[in-house]
């Protein structure tokens, strides 16, 4: 402690070259501080916008193709990497026109898709809209003079029989996004308003928002017809109703099987044939064709299909069952109740042995991962055996969702087809390193697509040479740093020599002498990173005030972590103490006594 | 008195500077405790490299005795002087010796009463600062104890010296030409201020001099130097070692 004290005095007593000394080394210090700080700012504030910035990490499909729903639900489990994807319609069926009422200000502009997980909506700040709302460009927003909170009516057109029809929808504006996201003018929406707009364009009806138009109404598809005849048919016969009719096999079927198909037990004297498909339905074409090929010989033919499972809900019971197809014509070949008359429409024929209540009910179908629900009569009939039936035409129409989705539309009542697939997509990757393989995984399925892969290389390259100009620039600043900084204190310690011999002579042992200039050494040095430090916490301040409008609130253009301080605080004490030894050895060198006579 | 404190036989120091070789030859010299010893010779005698040997800064070439004999835990100790470590020999400095240079050999960093203090605080001897205000007072610097060596005259500096050269209370007192930088009257002042303070405390004093009237009257025993200048390259002084009253009795 007393040499401390001393060096202290010492320094203090030649206070104006102390402050020289501080100022010499915070000023080979300071500079590097804010070098490395806009290093480490700059770069850091480039890298993180590039990686964080959805639109670097786009892709979106180049040539327009139909991409399945199927393709959709799978992708972000079959290609790696993508962190959101939502389906886009085609780009022509996406213009309308945007009306902001109360400005009375009209705007062309196109709908793109959102859904939960956005990127571009989230990492940009604003919210996913939700149902009936919907997020503008800060150009569309400008260009409608709209803003939050503001109902956009949106007007769609189209040319149906040289008749032009337009189709209005309204939306309330959820939130603006940011220039700097989208220069385009468009409105994000959710998928469903997308889909209308291009089903309105295609001149389908769509009920929702009450535009009139053809519904695509789905269509009854089987998977084969049981087959009676008063006689049994030769094999000849039998190889007619499988060809060319769509049909691929034929069964003839014996004892209580043939029950079971039907679900009514067929009078004796009949002959009973299933023809099914091999794979995929047919529809009533092919049940035509196989009439055709019976004609004359009394044959009845009853459309067939896999039995689907459903679920029947009335108000007080629920109950599952099978569902078979089943015509008046069955009653010529088995005894089916009269009440098969009525089975025409949403009617389902249910077994007494259900116990459930005739009238209204829901019934619930679902195959594969696609579930349909739609409103049902029950009618209480008949023995039938385990299976429900409706008619032909119902129970071939829910047969459909085996292949397609479906829902039932309340205001036509009726089932109508799902959207099969889209013609685009926009897709996310979750970071830019990701952007090159999913480009490449996409490429490998047939789909050309568009990232920012270019810039992204740009840049890295950029900050590749960046770097080393910057690390040489450095190297030079370290190292010329390194040569003042010892400069500096050894000559601080020579011309301390007398002092430092006078001490030897009072008795002051080897290691105390060294400890004297090294003490020194490092009050200096510690001044002046102090120094230093204030000086580039004040750059760094005004450079960061000066950019602020540029920055968002968690980048700085000039910044340092505590482990760089960390870094250069040891460093630049371990070069104080090495040089401030060297010296100190060095001018203890001499005789003590010799030393001080020598002046 | 006879308990001697330095020994010397057959000390001999070559130092050699620029090619050209002194050697300084001490065939006997023995300090004694509380003795003044008076060094006297004209420049460039080897006054300053006997000294030196004898601060235990010099290491000598060959020697046949040369100890210092200190008050130890059991006693006096008697320490081979060529043998010590560099540390060792710091120890003893810093708690045996004091010293005065020709010119204070203050630190400036420190005032006048943190300079009388360092040895103490080296040595850790404890010292209470009425100690250094008596000291003071005695060599009149009471007024000057606040302030930095560059502000004090050059008798003053010379006195501070001396209080720092004596406040840890050593055995030997090493002083080098203490008044070549004053003038007569003060250097008598001084010398007597030594030699009191000194006896006073029972230190061994070896003072340095050219100036052989200063010290005629107060040494005990003189130190002396024959100078031969064998060769343009080599020098060899032999000290004379004798007692002062003897030396003053035959030249009276």
């Amino acid at each position: 402690m007393l040499i401390l004290r001393l060096a202290f005095k010492d320094l203090r007593h030649d206070w104006l070259l102390s402050i020289c000394l501080v100022l010499a080394i915070s000023s080979i210090i300071a500079p590097l501080l804010i070098l490395f700080g806009l290093k480490f700012g700059t770069i850091e504030t480039l890298r993180s916008r590039l990686i964080e910035d959805p639109k670097n990490r786009e892709i979106r499909p180049i040539v327009t193709r139909s991409y399945p729903r199927e393709w959709f639900e799978n992708l972000e489990e079959s290609i790696p990497g993508v962190s959101f994807i939502v389906p886009m319609t085609r780009q022509i069926s996406t213009t309308l026109t945007a009306i902001n009422t109360s400005a009375g200000v009209r705007e062309q502009l196109s709908l793109m898709a959102t859904a939960d997980g956005d990127p571009l909506l989230l990492e940009n700040g604003v919210a996913v809209p939700e149902d009936g709302e919907c997020v503008l460009t800060e150009v569309a927003a400008r260009g409608l003079e709209a803003s939050v909170g503001e109902i956009i009516t949106f007007e769609t057109r189209r040319i149906i029989q040289g008749r032009s029809e337009s189709g209005m929808l309204t939306l309330r504006v959820a939130g603006i996004l940011e220039e700097r996201a989208s220069s385009l003018k468009t409105a994000f929406v959710s998928l469903d308003v997308v889909e209308a707009v291009e089903d309105f364009k295609d001149g389908r009806a769509v009920p929702t928002y009450g535009w009139s138009g053809e519904l695509p109404v789905a269509y009854p598809v089987f998977d084969g017809t049981l087959v009676y005849t008063p006689e049994p048919l030769t094999r000849l016969e039998e190889v007619m109703l499988i060809n060319n009719t769509g049909f691929g096999r034929v069964d003839k079927i014996e004892g209580p099987l043939a029950g079971q198909l039907l679900g009514y037990t067929p009078h004796p004297e009949w002959s009973v044939y299933q023809v099914t498909v091999l794979s995929r339905a047919v529809t009533d074409e092919s049940l035509q064709a196989v009439r055709n090929r019976l004609r004359g010989k009394g044959a009845v033919v009853i459309p067939w299909i896999e039995p689907l499972p459903v679920t029947l809900t009335t108000a007080t019971k629920t109950f599952s069952a099978h569902l078979a197809a089943l015509t008046d014509a069955a009653t010529l070949v088995a005894p089916v109740p009269p009440a098969i008359a009525s089975l025409e429409g949403q009617v389902i024929l249910v077994p007494e042995s259900a116990g459930l209540e005739p009238g209204e009910a829901s019934l619930l179908l679902a195959v594969g991962d696609r579930t349909l629900t739609l409103p049902v009569t029950l009618i209480i009939n008949g023995q039938g055996e385990g299976l429900v039936h409706g008619s032909a035409s119902l129970a071939g129409t829910l047969n459909l969702l085996r292949y397609r989705d479906l829902r039932y539309d309340t205001q036509s009542a009726s089932l109508l087809l799902s959207r099969q697939g889209y013609a685009g997509f926009r897709l996310y990757a979750t970071t830019i390193d990701e952007v090159a393989a999913v480009q490449e995984q996409l490429e490998a399925e047939g789909i050309t697509v568009h990232t920012a892969r270019e810039r992204i290389g740009e840049v890295r390259r950029l900050d590749t040479y960046m770097s080393l100009i910057f690390w040489l620039i450095a190297a030079v600043g370290v190292v010329g740093g390194i040569s003042a900084l010892t400069a500096s204190l050894y000559a601080s310690v020579e011309r301390k020599k007398k002092e430092l011999n006078m001490l030897r002579l009072l008795g002051l042992l080897k290691r105390e002498i060294i400890q004297f200039p090294v003490y020194q050494g490092l009050l200096l040095s510690g001044g002046g990173l102090l120094l230093a430090g204030g000086v580039f916490l004040l750059v760094a301040g005004v450079i960061n005030h000066l950019f602020r409008e540029h920055l968002r609130a968690t980048e700085s253009l000039c910044t340092l972590s505590g482990f760089h301080f960390a870094v250069l605080v040891v460093g630049v004490f371990a070069l104080s103490t090495l040089a401030a030894t060297f010296a100190a050895l060095r001018v203890t060198r001499l005789d003590p006594a010799e030393a001080l006579r020598d002046e | 008195m006879n308990q001697p404190v330095y020994r010397l036989r057959d000390v001999e120091k070559i130092r050699t500077k620029g090619g050209v070789s002194f050697t300084l030859r001490v065939p006997e010299l023995t300090v004694f405790k509380g003795a003044f010893v008076s060094v006297v010779g004209p420049s460039g005698c080897g006054k300053s490299t006997l000294l030196d040997l004898l601060a235990l800064v010099l290491d000598p070439n060959s020697w046949t005795c040369f100890t210092i004999s200190l008050a130890g835990i059991q006693g006096t100790e008697e320490h081979d002087i060529p043998r010590l470590s560099e540390n060792e020999a710091a120890r003893i400095r810093r708690n045996n010796i004091g010293y005065v240079l020709q010119n204070g050999g203050l630190l400036p960093f420190l005032n006048v009463f943190e300079n009388i203090l360092i040895t103490a605080e080296l040595s850790g001897r404890r010292v209470r600062s009425q100690e250094v205000h008596t000291l003071a007072g005695t060599l009149g610097l009471s007024d000057q104890l606040s302030k930095k060596p560059q502000y004090l005259s050059g008798g003053q500096r010379q006195r501070v010296a001396v209080a720092r050269a004596l406040i840890h209370r050593p055995a030997i007192i090493l002083a080098d030409e203490p008044t070549a930088a004053v003038d007569y009257p003060t250097a008598l002042d001084i010398r007597d201020e030594l030699k009191h303070l000194a006896h006073g405390m029972g230190a061994a004093v070896v003072m340095v001099t050219h100036d052989q009237s200063l010290v005629r009257e107060i040494a005990d025993w003189e130190v002396r130097f024959d100078v031969v200048r064998e060769s343009r390259h080599l020098t060899v002084a032999t000290t004379r070692f004798s007692k002062a009253d003897a030396l003053a009795a035959t030249s009276a």
